[in-house]
């Protein structure tokens, strides 16, 4: 028998509702969660700057393999033998803004994130910014990223800027390298210090003072090297350039330079894939192009080299050529020739000299990402028409376009 | 984080408890059955009309009502796809009155109740949007393989595209076509009120196909579904429902003793010819004697066996109901060792613990395991290797290779609700669903030791866990305010919180052969994501009824969300409708039975992405497996949902005593503040995209639908039917940016459909001896922009039924990644002979459109996009209800079933299939055909025995 008063049933009702109600609240319902994120204002932390700073290793990482990749297909130094879509079109020479979005936005990331990163370092850190390690490494990837932004586009723009020439990215990277040089010498990185006058010397290089870069070069033994780091530890680590020819078929040495050496010369390595059972095929990705498979990076873990010795000694060369000093010009050459163990070359007129130079850095940095921008600046006659395995275009691109996202975005720009 | 619109809508729900009660005298029962075929009808409600009393007929179709009060009354039984059908009796003190019900099938029925997006019970005359509904002897009427062949062909507005013919595959389902840009378009499931995933589970690019979880409804468990198709009919489901919203009923118990019933299935799957009719071999997959490593039939398709069992059982008392169900199923795909093996259980009990409280408790847990073939994209994958013949990547051209690549998928799924009705009073209701849709979902591939792709071998296991939840309460209120004049109000609040968990692990290098788990590889890696977010809102709806035939609605949906910006609020959504029905006035024509006129607008929404809204930052490893840092997302603190804004109006209505039906339904919506993913300059340092609130889109179309019943005699009722529909969206405004590319050559572009194809195409076609003049041009939708459906059902004697199902798409164009990559390696057979050409050097007679598609130097994928209209026969069935003369003792009804599906395909398109789609993951929404296994045909005998 119910006895209650029907405000004492309403009442016991409300408060099942309110209970209710509670515990919904109590139970946060309405929380978003995500916690693989990272709060920005989280990073304004001392012990937080050391992630920051391999960051900027990663992020540059990231980029540059895969601009090793596009350059080594636009270029000489590989068969575009895959079926990408934009293989298909490096092959030929052919590369527009909307094709270029992945390199432009990851070098302005690795740029930004080097260069912002300085600003809040300097915040978070205070007083023990200046000469430290992770100082004088994050103004080397600023540096690095400026110059590698500088040698693969054909204009470049900063913070929504109109377009500007290369030469404004490496005179930004020869800033953040005098200031990598600065850091290192005070916290006695000499690794780092002799990284930052190799980068300093190439973004010479690209502004054509050949007494700067010759300067700075000199301070590099042959024998140095510093590399961006790549690594089997994530699918993000990774060496796309190992990916895109061991796993895929995207590249062939056929028909290029350094498919030409039997044996390959130590610099260009390759499997011919039509003689080795090694390959899972010996045929590209195209479909009719002999897999030539190169082996400069051997793993998902083979670093990228970012400066050498090696590459020193040829812009001495180079210096010394554009001097006329064509004996000592070849004496750089057979340098590095020596460091690899293989016999010197002789060359007497500009012409013959010229040729070696090419040939030689094209092998000595090759799949480097760099040989796009020797193209450029050579204005060299594989631009007019020339090929490997397929015919190119008369006027092959030398350079990468400004990226159709930045055209798309920046008033200041349009493709 | 805790966000601020929890406490207010609970607040709000304080404010929504009632009280009433009532008392009745005296007692009724009866019979309810078929019309044409004098069975019982099961579980149909019988309510006095005008108090609050009521039953369901028990199993074998009684009824009885006690305690009816003395004195003169009116009975009145509704049933889906029938006539509403009233009676009077009197009751007498102390006396039972008998009334029988013979119920009649209709093809319009304005007074059946609908529940999806009216805020309360309401019947279709009150309504002002267009209403699908498919019941449970529609679906009977063709085979289903999948949820999407439940939809497929059904109605007006309703698109679903056969993305691939792997068994377990899911399809892309569309109502009233691409409303959104970046959030996705698929329509909100609702299970018995119950919210359920609805995406397609992740996908993976090594089979490019992703199961459906919808696919574990189990088809037999389905009583009913209950699709609206627009903002305007969804704005009371508020943000996330701007594409539309589908409800599910399952089947309940019923007063009775246990009613078994016991189907049996068999067939297999087929592949017709695939590929240009000129190449005899199939693309080297129907013929493949002459290829290393086919199978011994001498083709790579078979016919893949395919079987399930379904056993359920339904009965209960006046206090308890219950409907169980098992199923067990089998489906071997077109390509061996492809399968897909399921069973699910389901447990549905009703509650009556007193007159006027009525609760359910639904239950269902299933469990699916598919093995896949590599498909798609893939260097790995079968029919890219196959096809591409020599040019392919297997070692020695032995494809078979491939298939020794483990790809599994199984999946745990499990929905819980419960949903309780009180009744205070016979003009108010309460209504409380609250419920739990978890599922989990593992993938599995395995390259195993001295695979030749991989030698070392790797695996890959994926682990996804979905948690969604819901709950949901509603309250309605009828008041007569005068003779003539009715109000209905509704109010409501609804929580929504869904959770989802992805692990990954990734081994490779083994050490050996045998079967492995991840970390039996020297090096591994790990990945983890976990997002949660919730919404919550509620809502207001008045109605007011004149004369039973006006009414007008007016409704308000106050939304927060957990993944608005801080600075954002309250998202509201009104909606406003009416509904005329003319043909209730003494000078509507006799002949024209019914005639609804409607219109209504509203809106609905899409939430953005959880996160967008805060600038953050990722944890990558960098330096060889140190910490790092990258960035993540800008953050934009006024980002709220996108709104799409719908008008519908049109008629629906019966002609010549219910043997014509005709709908017509025009809409038009818009999508504003559309969450368009803006690239920030890439200059400025963080070149990921930031979802903003600035596009604009429209989307427009009209929608007509007749049905026939052509003769309605003993020895023959024969009814046809068809639709046409169109679909036409629009970009408006893309925040600026001039366009967003999706991939495959498909962009958003503010004037074209969302999206479309942009390609290089030849511009100078017709010139004979010429060299191609190649420029990129628009070519076409990706979606279709009209869809059409025939149907017809004859039975014969009221026991030989023939049901066909026909339906075509068009108006938009397709990719064939297959035919332009085979191009290029000189194997596609309708290049063939124009390639020798070429070779020879005799271009003389060639057109420029020869070259531009078959040449090697000019061929473009945009040469190989072309229009994919496309007609299918997608179901045809013979049903034979065997005599109950010639049934055993204990046999109550026997049902036979020859069934098949996508008979046949009528179209010009020149690559595999007009339907296959290289990425089955729903959220894709560009469309592209990459070497995928086509949709398959499905042959199938069935016997459903009731005992």
């Amino acid at each position: 028998m119910n006895n209650r008063t029907p405000f004492q049933r309403r009442l016991g009702r409300a408060g099942i509702v309110l209970l209710l109600a509670c515990t919904l609240a109590a139970c946060n319902v309405f929380d978003v969660k995500n916690p693989g994120k990272i709060l920005d204002e989280d990073l304004n932390n001392e012990r937080a700057i050391r992630a920051l700073v391999v960051g900027m290793s990663a992020d540059f990482s990231v980029v540059y393999d895969d601009l090793g990749f596009i350059v080594a297909r636009l270029s000489d130094e590989m068969a575009a033998s895959g079926s990408y879509f934009l293989s298909t079109r490096a092959r030929f020479g052919i590369i527009e803004s909307d094709d270029t979005d992945f390199y432009w936005e990851g070098l302005h990331q690795a740029r930004f994130v080097a260069e912002n990163g300085l600003v809040r370092m300097e915040d978070v850190l205070g007083d023990q910014f200046n000469g430290n390690p992770l100082t004088a490494r994050a103004y080397f990837f600023a540096g690095l990223a400026n110059r590698a932004l500088g040698e693969a586009f054909c204009q470049v723009t900063y913070e929504g800027s109109e377009p500007l020439p290369k030469a404004a990215a490496f005179e930004r990277a020869v800033g953040h390298f005098t200031n990598a040089i600065s850091q290192a010498q005070q916290a006695g990185e000499n690794d780092l210090l002799l990284a930052a006058y190799g980068g300093r010397a190439q973004a010479h290089v690209g502004l054509g003072d050949w007494a700067s870069a010759v300067a700075d070069a000199q301070q590099l033994s042959t024998d140095f090297a510093y590399e961006a780091i790549y690594s089997d530890n994530s699918g993000r680590e990774s060496n796309e350039i190992y990916d895109e020819t061991h796993q895929r078929y995207e590249m062939s040495a056929f028909g290029a330079l350094a498919g030409s050496f039997d044996p390959p010369d130590p610099r260009a390595p390759y499997t011919d894939c039509r003689v080795d059972d090694d390959c899972s095929t010996n045929i590209g990705a195209d479909g009719s192009t002999f897999h030539l498979r190169q082996e400069k990076y051997n793993a998902l873990g083979s670093n990228i080299p970012v400066v050498k010795g090696t590459e020193m000694r040829l812009i001495e060369a180079e210096a010394l050529w554009e001097q006329g000093n064509l004996d000592a010009a070849m004496a750089k050459i057979n340098e590095v020739r020596a460091f690899f163990d293989l016999d010197p070359l002789t060359a007497t007129t500009r012409e013959e000299v010229f040729d070696v130079l090419d040939k030689e850095r094209h092998l000595t940095l090759w799949l480097e990402g760099r040989r796009l921008f020797d193209l450029h600046r050579w204005d060299h006659p594989f631009l007019r028409g020339g090929g490997v395995v397929y015919e190119g275009i008369d006027n092959r691109a030398s350079c990468l376009p400004i990226a159709d996202s930045e055209c798309q975005t920046n008033p200041n720009v349009s493709c | 984080m805790t966000n601020r619109y929890g406490r207010l809508i609970v607040s709000m729900f304080l404010l929504l408890c009632w009280t009433a009660s009532a008392a009745a005298q005296g007692t009724i029962t009866g019979t309810v059955t078929y019309a044409d075929t004098d069975d019982s009808v099961p579980a149909v409600n019988v309510i006095v009309v005008g108090l609050n009393l009521g039953t369901a007929t028990g199993l074998d179709g009684t009824y009885r009502i006690d305690n009816v009060p003395a004195g003169p009354h009116t009975l009145e039984v509704r049933f889906l796809g029938y006539k509403t059908t009233r009676k009077p009796v009197t009751v007498v003190d102390g006396q039972t009155a008998t009334v029988n019900f013979s119920l009649e099938e209709s093809l319009l029925e304005m007074d059946e109740v609908v529940v999806t997006g009216t805020g309360g019970n309401a019947r279709r005359r009150e309504i002002g949007n267009s209403i699908e509904q498919i019941t449970a002897a529609q679906l009977e009427a063709a085979p289903i393989a999948d949820f999407g062949d439940l939809l497929q062909g059904r109605a007006a507005g309703i698109m679903v595209m056969d993305n691939s013919g792997m068994a377990g595959a899911g399809s892309t389902i569309r109502l009233r076509g691409n409303n959104s840009i970046s959030q996705g378009n698929e329509p909100l499931i609702y299970i018995d009120g119950v919210r359920v995933l609805s995406d397609n589970f992740a996908g993976d690019p090594e089979l490019n196909q992703a199961p459906s979880p919808l696919n574990d409804i189990n088809p037999d468990d389905i009583e009913r579904i209950e699709i609206v198709k627009g903002a305007a009919a969804t704005t009371l489901y508020g943000t996330e429902a701007a594409g539309g919203v589908i409800q599910i009923f399952t089947k309940r118990g019923a007063q009775g003793r246990p009613n078994w019933s016991f189907e049996v299935t068999q067939g297999f799957n087929n592949m017709g010819h695939v590929g240009p009719d000129s190449d005899k071999t199939g693309l080297g997959l129907n013929d493949c004697s002459d290829q290393p490593g086919c199978p011994s039939n001498g083709s790579w398709f078979r016919n893949g066996h395919l079987q399930s069992y379904n056993l359920s059982v339904r009965g209960g008392t006046e206090a308890l109901t219950y409907f169980l169900s098992g199923r067990l199923g089998r489906e071997e795909g077109v390509i061996a060792p492809q399968y897909s093996a399921d069973y699910a259980v389901r447990g549905n009990f009703g509650f009556t613990p007193a007159r006027n409280l009525s609760i359910r408790f639904n239950n269902a847990y299933s469990f699916r395991k598919t093995r896949w073939i590599p498909d798609g994209n893939n260097a790995e994958g079968l029919l890219l290797n196959v096809i591409r013949g020599e040019r392919g990547y297997t070692p020695g051209n032995d494809d078979s290779k491939v298939l020794d690549m483990r790809l599994f998928t199984n999946t745990n799924h499990f929905t819980t609700g419960l949903n309780i009705s009180w009744t205070p009073s016979a003009n108010m209701l309460h209504r409380i669903n609250a419920g739990l849709d978890f599922a989990e979902f593992d993938y599995s591939e395995e390259r195993p030791w001295g695979f030749f792709y991989v030698p070392e071998g790797d695996r890959e296991d994926d682990r996804y866990t979905y948690r969604n939840m819901t709950f949901d309460y509603a309250g309605s209120l009828d008041l007569r305010l005068s003779s003539d004049l009715k109000s209905s109000s509704a109010w409501g609040a609804q929580i929504y919180s869904k959770s989802f968990i992805q692990l990954n692990g990734f081994g490779e290098k083994f050490a050996g052969p045998g079967d492995k788990v991840v970390n039996s590889g020297a090096i591994t890696e790990a990945f983890e994501d976990r997002i949660s977010s919730a919404s919550g809102g509620f809502f207001l709806q008045q109605r007011f009824g004149w004369q039973d035939r006006l009414f007008l609605t007016a409704g308000l949906r106050l939304d927060g969300h957990s993944t608005f910006g801080d600075n954002f609020g309250l998202a509201p959504y009104p909606k406003f409708s009416a509904s005329y029905l003319v043909s209730e006035h003494r000078f509507w024509p006799q002949w024209w039975d019914t005639m609804k006129l409607r219109v209504a607008y509203g809106e609905s929404g899409k939430a953005p992405d959880a996160f967008s809204s805060i600038r953050t930052w990722d944890s990558v490893s960098g330096d060889d497996g140190e910490p790092a840092v990258t960035p993540s997302n800008l953050g934009n603190p006024d980002l709220g949902p996108e709104r799409t804004r719908e008008v519908e109006f049109g008629f629906e209505g019966t002609l010549l005593d219910g043997r014509v039906f005709a709908e017509l339904t025009v809409y038009d919506q818009r999508t504003y503040d559309a969450l368009i993913a803006v690239q920030p300059t890439p200059s400025r340092g963080i070149p990921d995209t930031q979802l903003e609130n600035v596009g604009e889109l429209t989307n427009k179309g009209v929608e007509a639908t007749l049905r026939l019943t052509v003769l309605d005699r003993e020895k023959l009722r024969w009814q046809v039917g068809g639709y046409v529909s169109t679909n036409h969206s629009k970009a408006v405004d893309l925040g600026g940016l001039e366009s967003i590319s999706i991939g495959w050559r498909q962009y958003i572009r503010p004037g074209h459909p969302v999206p479309s194809y942009f390609h290089d195409v030849v511009t100078n076609p017709d010139e004979v001896g010429a060299t191609p003049v190649m420029e990129e041009q628009y070519l076409g939708p990706s979606y279709p922009t009209h869809t059409y459906g025939l149907n017809m059902s004859a039975t014969f004697f009221r026991r030989l039924t023939l049901d066909v199902i026909g339906e075509g798409q068009g108006g938009h164009v397709l990719s064939s990644g297959t035919a332009y990559q085979n191009v290029r390696r000189r194997v596609w057979p309708t290049c063939t002979a124009i390639q020798e050409q070429i070779s020879a050097g005799d271009t003389g007679n060639l057109t420029a459109r020869d070259r531009a598609l078959c040449d090697t130097k000019y061929v473009t994928y945009g040469m190989w996009t072309q229009a994919a209209d496309f007609f299918k026969l997608r179901s045809m069935a013979v049903s034979y209800r065997l005599p109950v003369r010639l049934l055993p003792f204990s046999v109550r009804g026997a049902t036979l079933r020859l069934q098949a599906r996508n008979l046949f395909t009528i179209t010009d398109y020149p690559g595999l299939n007009p339907e296959t789609f290289e990425d089955g993951s729903s959220g894709a929404l560009y469309r592209q055909e990459y070497y995928n296994i086509p949709p398959a045909r499905t042959f199938q005998f069935s016997l459903k025995v009731d005992f």
